[in-house]
């Protein structure tokens, strides 16, 4: 078989650059570090208020009390309320999103609108309305943990979707691919790293939703725990509670970022 | 080469040789209200290479569009192997025996070359081994056995339109489409990679209908070339080629080349409002 020939083959871009990353992290963490020393200096300086106090007070203080057994068992309850309404927030964000996205023009257009409105709106005062309809507990919690964060993601992939390449639908359709086919394989993957980077916004704001609605009207949970701290001033527990749910967004945040870095793979537009 | 294909076309069936692959009558391609094309009768016959030529937007692409599947024709009658074409691809594992390369090559930048050369076979239903195999297959014959896993961002211009002939080979289809492949070439590259196609082409039966802004392309690649006029399209004349096959690049400077290109040049100019500098 006659092979067409060419130039040969120009080595694979070098993407990793050992300096320049390392540069990064020192940068990144050299931040983190000097907040945390000035943090420490200025609450040692002036005095560890109500609310506020040092790094060091925190680990010692108030991170034992957090992490003994009643304490944990309210950041159970969040977290499972979190992951409840993240989990719902990833399945139907997205499939609603690219529902509307892809469905035809008008559908995309008078969708954006509507979903634009939603997302303008503060949630906060409906909460409890929430509470009448569905009770006071996990049902309720977890209905505005997703509400929170699935307006988002249904914007952001609502758009990737309408966004996508019509030479790709078209290179796909010529291959015989269905509609079916053409979504799953063509629309999915395209549009996959604007999905993910909509679930990272989805799952701070599922977080937040589930948290307001515990600090708002709740018996357990960390926004119960947080509301006893201030009301008992005590400062270095509820910091170290906050601190807790800041490293567990972090982590969730870390995770998907790393999903979000393979779906991007041969994508030299994306971070 | 046509001539060779169509003698052992007529030996397996006379009236199978004479029935063209792509069968065009007053056909009309129309987006909306926009006219792109009129009244456009045109055959294209087994294993020929036939280029459409004509002023930029003068609804080339469109006419293949419409052999491809992807625009309905307005009016007329546009056959692909006698089966009329409505723009309605049919869902499922190989609709026609056609394939289509893209102006812009349409490869997914999240797919290795290998898996963008496979998802042809995979939407035709093709079990993952084969499938790998075949693509591995048709990336060797243009040329790209060795980088099989680099994505297209990884690959140079040249490669990337092999890529995208290797996903038009590997479907077996007898009919290609090829909308200007070439157009991100410099001129002597596209000269050289497009002979090296016609020949993996001649050795694989393919019928091809390919669209180009060059004309010395179209001289030099083409068995017939179809002249288009300026938007709303008609066929200017069809012209077919003098030049004998198979072609070596020395054809480029013969005096029957000059005179095919000059002819080609005076037809287009003909129409040229002569408002563009």
């Amino acid at each position: 078989m006659t092979a067409i020939t060419g130039a040969a083959p120009a080595a694979a871009r070098r993407t990793a650059r050992p300096r320049e990353a390392a540069a990064v992290r020192l940068v990144r963490w050299g931040t983190v570090a000097a907040l945390v020393a000035v943090w420490e200096a200025v609450t040692r300086l002036t005095g560890s208020g109500d609310y506020l106090t040092s790094p060091s007070r925190i680990v010692a203080d108030g991170l034992p009390k957090v992490l003994e057994g009643d304490s944990l068992t309210l950041v159970g309850y969040t977290t499972y309320r979190f992951l409840a309404a993240f989990a719902v927030t990833a399945v139907a964000g997205p499939a609603i999103g690219l529902l509307l996205g892809r469905l035809n023009k008008h559908v995309y257009l008078g969708g954006r609108d509507v979903v634009s409105v939603l997302y303008a709106l503060p949630m906060a005062p409906l909460y409890p309305l929430f509470v009448l309809w569905l009770g006071l507990g996990d049902g309720s919690e977890i209905a505005f943990g997703a509400i929170h964060g699935i307006i988002p993601v249904i914007l952001m992939t609502m758009t990737a979707g309408a966004a996508v390449e019509p030479a790709v639908l078209d290179s796909g359709r010529a291959m015989g691919a269905g509609r079916l086919r053409r979504l799953l394989f063509l629309v999915v993957p395209a549009c996959l790293p604007d999905i993910i980077g909509a679930l990272k916004i989805g799952a701070a704001l599922s977080l937040l939703g589930v948290l307001l609605a515990e600090l708002m009207i709740s018996v357990d949970g960390v926004g119960t725990f947080i509301s006893t701290q201030i009301t008992n001033h005590g400062a270095a527990p509820l910091d170290a509670m906050v601190l807790v749910v800041c490293a567990g967004a972090l982590a969730v945040n870390a995770l998907l970022s790393a999903i979000e870095r393979r779906a991007s793979r041969g994508r030299p537009d994306r971070p | 080469m046509a001539g060779q294909r169509e003698e052992s076309a007529r030996a397996g069936g006379v009236r199978e040789a004479e029935r063209p692959r792509v069968a065009a009558r007053d056909l009309t391609l129309a987006y909306g209200d926009t006219t792109a094309a009129t009244d456009l009768t045109f055959d294209v016959r087994p294993g020929e290479f036939v280029s459409l030529i004509g002023p930029s937007g003068c609804g080339k692409s469109s006419a293949l569009r419409a052999v491809g599947g992807l625009l309905a024709p307005a009016s007329g009658e546009l056959l692909v192997d006698g089966t009329p074409v409505d723009g309605t691809p049919v869902d499922g594992p190989r609709p026609r025996d056609v394939a289509f390369v893209f102006q812009d090559l349409a490869l997914y930048p999240w797919r290795s070359a290998v898996r963008n050369v496979e998802i042809a076979l995979q939407f035709a239903g093709v079990g993952r081994a084969e499938r790998r195999a075949r693509a591995l297959d048709a990336l060797r014959a243009v040329g790209l056995g060795d980088v099989p896993h680099r994505f297209p961002h990884q690959l140079s211009g040249g490669m990337r339109q092999r890529v995208a002939i290797a996903r038009a080979l590997v479907s077996d289809a007898s009919i290609l489409l090829l909308d200007e492949p070439f157009a991100a070439l410099d001129e002597l590259s596209r000269l050289k990679i497009g002979e090296q196609l016609v020949t993996l082409l001649e050795e694989h039966g393919k019928t091809v209908l390919f669209v180009t802004h060059s004309l010395s392309e179209a001289a030099y690649l083409s068995d017939r070339i179809i002249v288009m006029t300026p938007r709303p399209a008609t066929i200017k004349e069809v012209i077919e080629v003098p030049l004998p096959r198979p072609r070596e690049p020395q054809v480029l400077r013969t005096p029957e080349f000059h005179a095919l290109t000059d002819r080609l040049s005076a037809l287009l100019l003909e129409d040229d409002p002569g408002d563009v500098r």
